[in-house]
This record gives structure tokens, C-alpha cells and sequence, in this order.
């Protein structure tokens, strides 16, 4: 089994990343960005965050041992969340301190956003598309929205619980996130019953065809959150559409 | 019922203590709740009588 959270000098889907300023996450892989056709590194706002043009991004993430020279691109861009305006800095506060208890209170009442996604640039080792599996062996599924996969089995590999399986229980829903300070409301989410924890954020999660994942298997969005039994992943057509990249 | 009326049903579920969402699958209101508790507690406005309820305890959503 291969060790997710050590440096890697070829690039793929499913190993430690994270921006200087986080602790570490998950690379959802190698995609292709639509609006200048070069190719990107994937991952989560939350894991990604920076400055775009400044804040480096780190292979293995910071908590893994990753330092500046473990450099491996630039962040590039984000989708904003929430998607207008944010809690005044006093609010913030408080909702930091006592937000978990005041849920009404410290949810902003913006438009709810539907990705938490960034890219960046790739300016170090080897980078090819596809997913690393437990065995190291790098496979490339195709993709698909992210639509109609109630009930389906989907599987994800993270930073922190590897390759897990699951089973959506929800292809449109509407959920708020804990983000530490304030809750974000996301719409036209996938919830599914199934393991991920901390570090795992940025997983790529696919579409299971056969008894074992393979190349039929589709990508359907990166998990970006959870609770100890259910993870909850944005959708594919919504991360074309917001970020401009596409799985290739 | 009207899918504006859906949104707004779900809207006003998810602002009530204790759900971490929701979605309408079909006919059936799905509800995900923080914990048993908090689904034994809700009380539900009178248009969700329109679906058929079901409660998921999935504790709370974080980012990770």
C-alpha cells in the first residue's frame, strides 16, 4: 500500500498536497483548464488557500513535511465562497468562539455556492492525469456530471483513509458546512453514506462500474467535507462550469 | 408542489437547529440531522406533508 502523504515525483489524484498557509489535503488530480487549455493541479479552495499568483502550493502539504522547496505550482484561481460578501470581522469572532452553537445566527444569507475548488499551475515534476490506487498504480476513469447516482456505489481516495466505498444517498442536496468561523450553505450536492476524515478534503470521487475500480469507472466531483459516517462531494458539471477545468 | 415552493420549503428546513440538510428526491423529503435528538425534535412545516419524510442522522457536515 502506498504511502499517500509522502512526496511523489509523479503528480496524480489522491496524494497530500496543500497550499503554504494550510495544513495538508488532497490532490483531486490533473485537469485540464478550459479557459487557456493548459494543464492544472486540482483541489479544494480550503486546501489551496492563498493568493492567486503568490501562495505556493506544497507536495507533500506542510503536515506531511512539505517546505518551501517541496514547491510544486502557484495557486492560479479560485471559486469565491460564500459567493457574495462574507460576516463582518467582530462577527467572525464570535461566530469562531460560539458559531457551533449559533448556526442561524453565523450563516450568512448569500446566494449557497455549489463547489469549493481551486487550481493551480504546474511548475515542478511530472504531473499526468488519472488517480494513484492503494497498489500505486495510476488509473484514468472518464467522467460524468455528477447527476442521477442516487443509490449508486462510488469510491474516493484521500491523503488520510486511502481508497473507501460508498453509496449516495443524496444527488441534490442542500448542506452547511462548518468551516471553523462560519457556516457556508452549498446547493446540488452529493451526500454519501461513507468514510473520510480530516486531510482527506480534495478526494476525487468516482462512479464504481465493476467489482474493482477501473477505467469505466466515471469522476462525479471532489468530497470537500463530512461527519464521522457521511462525506458530502461537489459535482463535476458544477466545477467545469464555476472553475473552468475539466477532468481529461 | 411548484419548485419554487420545493426551494423554499427546503430553504426553511435548513435553518432550523439541528439540520445539516436536505433534498427532495422524488416524492420523498430527505432531512439530515445532527444527531437523533435534534430529528425527534423538529418540527416540520405543514408543507412537507406533501412527501414522504425520512430522517437521516449523518451528524454535523465540516469542511475537512
Amino acid at each position: 500500500m502506498i504511502d499517500r502523504t509522502a512526496k511523489f515525483y509523479t503528480l496524480a489524484g489522491g496524494i497530500s498536497i496543500g497550499s503554504e498557509n494550510i495544513t495538508a489535503g488532497t490532490l483531486s488530480g490533473v485537469f485540464r483548464d478550459k479557459r487557456d487549455g493548459s494543464f492544472v493541479l486540482v483541489s479544494n479552495w480550503h486546501v489551496f488557500q492563498g493568493t492567486p499568483g503568490k501562495t505556493r502550493i506544497l507536495q507533500p502539504g506542510p503536515y506531511d513535511g512539505g517546505r518551501p522547496g517541496d514547491a510544486v505550482g502557484t495557486l492560479k484561481r479560485f471559486v469565491q465562497i460564500p459567493r457574495t460578501g462574507s460576516l463582518p470581522w467582530w462577527k467572525r469572532l464570535l461566530c469562531m468562539l460560539f458559531g457551533w452553537l449559533l448556526e442561524e445566527y453565523c450563516t450568512p444569507s448569500e446566494e449557497p455556492s455549489h463547489v469549493d475548488a481551486a487550481c493551480a499551475t504546474i511548475e515542478a515534476r511530472s504531473a499526468i492525469t488519472g488517480v494513484y490506487l492503494d497498489d500505486g498504480r495510476i488509473i484514468h476513469p472518464k467522467s460524468a456530471s455528477g447527476d442521477n447516482v442516487v443509490d449508486r456505489t462510488v469510491w474516493k481516495v484521500g491523503r488520510t483513509t486511502g481508497y473507501t466505498e460508498g453509496t449516495v444517498v443524496s444527488d441534490r442536496a442542500r448542506v452547511k458546512v462548518w468551516y471553523g468561523d462560519r457556516w457556508i450553505i452549498f446547493d446540488d450536492v452529493i451526500i454519501v453514506k461513507g468514510l473520510a476524515k480530516g486531510g482527506d478534503s480534495g478526494s476525487p470521487v468516482f462512479l464504481k462500474t465493476g467489482s474493482t475500480p477501473s477505467e469505466n469507472d466515471a469522476f462525479i466531483g471532489l468530497l470537500f467535507a463530512g461527519s464521522p459516517e457521511y462525506f458530502v462531494a461537489c459535482k463535476n458539471k458544477h466545477l467545469e462550469g464555476e472553475l473552468g477545468v475539466e477532468w481529461p | 408542489m411548484k419548485k419554487c415552493e420545493i426551494e423554499k420549503l427546503v430553504e426553511k428546513v435548513l435553518k432550523m437547529p439541528g439540520v445539516s440538510g436536505c433534498s427532495v428526491e422524488g416524492n420523498t423529503f430527505k432531512i439530515f440531522v445532527e444527531s437523533e435528538d435534534a430529528g425527534k425534535s423538529l418540527i416540520l412545516p405543514m408543507e412537507a406533508q406533501a412527501f414522504k419524510v425520512e430522517i437521516i442522522v449523518s451528524g454535523q457536515f465540516t469542511a475537512l
